[in-house]
């Protein structure tokens, strides 16, 4: 079930209305069998590897906390690890590995012929997996204690608002939470679907819409301008902020509502002034779960700048083999950690800048250049129509333009949800919210100004089954 | 939570509900509109239903029917319309409007309901129902959509919504030709020179509308309406022919008269025809409709209402008909 569904606008008020209705001790019984519910409706037999997740990181932790000889304590932890980290690869990634293997046999003149494997991907495996590692490993470093109850357990890694893309909460926030009473309240809930509200505005108004033009250039690279190139790579950098961060919002909007707080996911990300910057605002609960479970114990800056860098490289390539199984994330990760690393070597400006302003601007748009650079890397369909692509820019800039089937209508639209979120962004900026500024306006203004926002949404969002003029057309049979 | 804000949340549903609501019939194509509302608004009913493809509505037109034979007829046909959504759009009609006759074009005998590339069409009679017959339409688009297109049907603002573009870029196209006066009727200017050759070979094979034809005459009996298969005059090939022969089986099993006008010399197909295909021109048209509304008049008795004041927007329709083909068919 998408969040972007008419299915999900129907379960998610009818379980919470459920919800609210129950008394505290079957609550989050509820949620948990609305949550395996929810996950279900995609593959219901993957529910069975969340199952088995749960179960494991469950068992493992609660060995670790009963048995007090550390080499006991590892090996549970490691079992743990190794189950959940085999999982993963085994769903993500041996198509990718059987790949590698060919491609160095055919380099090495090898008469080998790996199997081609089509593996279904579980939905949100990634996301579930390294929730359930982080529970099991805070519970190893001893932050957190082991919980008792394997169903409020489940509910942990299967809590359905931010089961399939985040944010990965950790257990000493979240666990908690699930398994607390909670009972209506409204203001709470205006501002958890406000909150839904801006994430739908950037999934199905901005990202959805942006990515048929990105689809189309990407897809045609070769034919395509090298200005196209360069607009379509911007226009995918708004539309996978908005793809994913649109997402977190619904997540985050919906467990508020429910009265589950959950970690904020982006954060302006494209106001960064620096790469390091960016990745503190980009899927920060992914960032964050790398620093604290790779990069920390990796000994992070211990060590001098080699170590630093060797430990941000390594936490990066994995950070591109998360997102995807190819090279071209593997490379995207490398180029995102090299980057990282040099503006760690770079010098830092004695004096402060005479126009402050004016160099955070220019720090900005520099980082936002090179985020754009590493975003074509991500979207391209390999490296070397990365390659090709960011060669075609400069010598192909004023070469015709292919037809992408982005009306002028579409491009008009697209532009003016591009100035809103740039507006909305600007005051997330300011340490301001939409609330707290909806709030100051007389209760008839907001009365308008939310229905307006809702209207704008459903008539501009892409959802349903989609208009096609054409298929409208009197075609005379 | 206050009073207050229950009012506050209750005033804003409501208001959301009203907007979309005025939203969907702003954003809805208007083509279901020009061709259903007379049927949807009239209030005395009409004694023959004319129902199939594009074929019946370039073929018959109510509005000749009722000048020269003084019957109230509509043609409820639509392009490429499969014999089980006929089934099902008749069935939807008769809970309207009862008829006397139901003339049922067999042309598409050869095509399934599966062929759903022509759904769109459906839209144009679905999308006009009442909201009292949602139950009923439901079981019709159950019957006929696949699922994944039932939603659309069931709530077209899912599918209208998408209209903006369309509609802000003024870059609207019409779907059918009919007017409100034209009765679901359509005229077509335009001339193309067609050959026919008859074929009188039988189809030995069941074809995929004939479970439905079987159908609609058991729907008619149960009714207590007449049926009549018929085949509009169409430079049609060999193997549609062959298929088309076949009905005449069907009919007498089902004791149901066919009229198969191929075999008639009811138009010239060197003039008479508008397109490539063999849609007929308003001449061809004209007749058709003689044809059918003679065959009409002799077998079945209908009170000629022509005169009847409670009749007069027929007479309207006529003129408005009658202007219409003369400006754009000297």
């Amino acid at each position: 079930m998408l969040f972007n569904s008419l299915e999900f606008l129907l379960f998610f008020p009818v379980i919470t209305l459920i919800y609210f209705v129950l008394p505290h001790r079957v609550q989050w019984i509820w949620l948990l069998a609305m949550s395996y519910f929810f996950y279900m409706n995609w593959h219901a037999e993957y529910a069975l590897l969340m199952a088995a997740c749960t179960i494991v990181t469950f068992v493992c932790a609660r060995l670790i906390a009963r048995v007090s000889e550390p080499k006991k304590r590892k090996a549970a932890l490691w079992a743990g690890v190794v189950f959940n980290i085999g999982m993963l690869g085994y769903f993500k990634y041996t198509g990718f590995f059987l790949d590698i293997v060919q491609r160095g046999c055919d380099l090495l003149g090898l008469p080998v012929t790996t199997p081609k494997v089509s593996i279904l991907l579980p939905v949100g495996i990634s996301f579930y997996v390294f929730q359930a590692l982080s529970y099991m490993i805070d519970v190893y470093k001893g932050r957190v204690k082991a919980e008792q109850n394997l169903f409020k357990y489940a509910l942990f890694v299967s809590f359905f608002p931010q089961l399939v893309a985040g944010p990965i909460e950790r257990s000493n926030r979240l666990l908690r939470q699930v398994t607390a009473e909670h009972r209506f309240d409204w203001e709470r809930t205006r501002q958890g679907l406000l909150i839904m509200l801006l994430g739908f505005f950037e999934k199905v108004v901005v990202a959805d819409r942006a990515c048929m033009y990105v689809d189309a250039v990407f897809g045609s690279w070769q034919a395509a301008s090298g200005a196209q190139i360069a607009l379509a790579t911007f226009v995918f950098a708004v539309q996978d902020l908005c793809d994913f961060a649109g997402y977190s919002y619904i997540a985050i909007g919906s467990a508020k509502i429910l009265g589950i707080e959950l970690m904020t996911n982006f954060r302006q990300p494209y106001f960064a002034h620096s790469v390091q910057n960016f990745w503190a605002r980009w899927h920060i609960s992914l960032s964050t779960w790398f620093r604290d479970y790779i990069y920390f114990p990796l000994g992070a800056g211990r060590g001098g700048k080699f170590k630093q860098a060797r430990n941000m490289m390594i936490v990066y390539t994995v950070s591109g083999l998360w997102h995807g199984a190819a090279l071209k994330y593997v490379a995207w990760g490398m180029l995102n950690g090299a980057l990282q690393v040099i503006e760690g070597l770079l010098p830092q400006p004695k004096n402060k800048p005479k126009f402050p302003k004016l160099d955070l601007l220019l720090h900005i748009l520099w980082t936002d250049f090179l985020i754009l650079i590493t975003m074509l890397i991500f979207r391209a369909s390999s490296m070397r129509a990365a390659a090709g692509m960011l060669l075609r820019i400069p010598t192909a800039w004023n070469a015709p333009a292919i037809a992408t089937g982005f009306s002028g209508m579409q491009a008009l639209c697209t532009g003016i949800c591009f100035l809103v979120l740039f507006a909305i962004e600007l005051i997330h900026e300011k340490r301001k919210t939409l609330t707290g500024i909806t709030d100051k306006l007389p209760g008839c203004v907001r009365f308008v100004l939310y229905l307006l926002a809702v209207l704008a949404v459903i008539v501009f969002g892409v959802w349903g089954p989609g208009y096609s003029a054409q298929a409208f057309i009197y075609f005379q049979f | 939570m206050k009073k207050k804000t229950i009012l506050y949340v209750a005033a804003w549903l409501l208001a959301l509900v009203a907007c979309v609501g005025l939203l969907d019939g702003a954003m809805r194509r208007d083509d279901g509109a020009r061709k259903y509302d007379a049927f949807f608004g009239d209030e005395l009913g009409f004694d023959v239903f004319l129902m199939g493809t594009s074929r019946m509505f370039d073929s018959v037109s109510p509005v000749e029917l009722w000048r020269d034979y003084g019957i109230t007829s509509y043609n409820l046909a639509n392009s490429s319309e499969p014999l089980d959504v006929t089934r099902w759009v008749l069935d939807l009609a008769m809970d309207v409007h009862m008829p006397k006759v139901a003339v049922i074009d067999v042309y598409y005998v050869t095509h399934s309901v599966d062929e759903s590339w022509t759904y769109p069409y459906r839209h144009m009679f679905l999308d006009e129902l009442p909201l009292s017959m949602t139950l009923k339409k439901f079981e019709a688009v159950r019957a006929t959509l696949p699922r994944s297109e039932w939603m659309e049907f069931m709530f077209p603002f899912s599918l209208y919504h998408g209209r903006w573009e369309e509609i802000l870029s003024g870059n609207v196209e019409r779907q059918v030709d009919c007017e409100s006066f034209t009765m679901g009727g359509e005229l077509r200017f335009g001339r193309y020179e067609k050959t026919f050759e008859r074929v009188q070979e039988i189809s030995g094979e069941e074809q995929p509308g004939y479970q439905a034809l079987r159908e609609i005459a058991a729907l008619c009996r149960e009714r207590g309406v007449t049926p009549v298969f018929v085949m509009v005059p169409a430079p049609i090939d060999a193997r549609e022919q062959i298929a088309v022969n076949g009905v005449a089986k069907i009919a007498q099993e089902e004791g149901v008269v066919f009229l198969n006008m191929l075999d008639e010399n009811v138009i010239d197909y060197a003039a008479d025809c508008y397109d490539e295909v063999g849609h007929l021109n308003p001449d061809g048209n004209a007749k058709t409709t003689a044809w059918l509304g003679a065959w009409l008049a002799e077998h079945f008795y209908f009170e000629d209402k022509r005169g009847d004041a409670r009749y007069s927007y027929w007479d309207e329709h006529v003129r408005q008909y009658e202007a219409y083909r003369a400006a754009n068919w000297p």
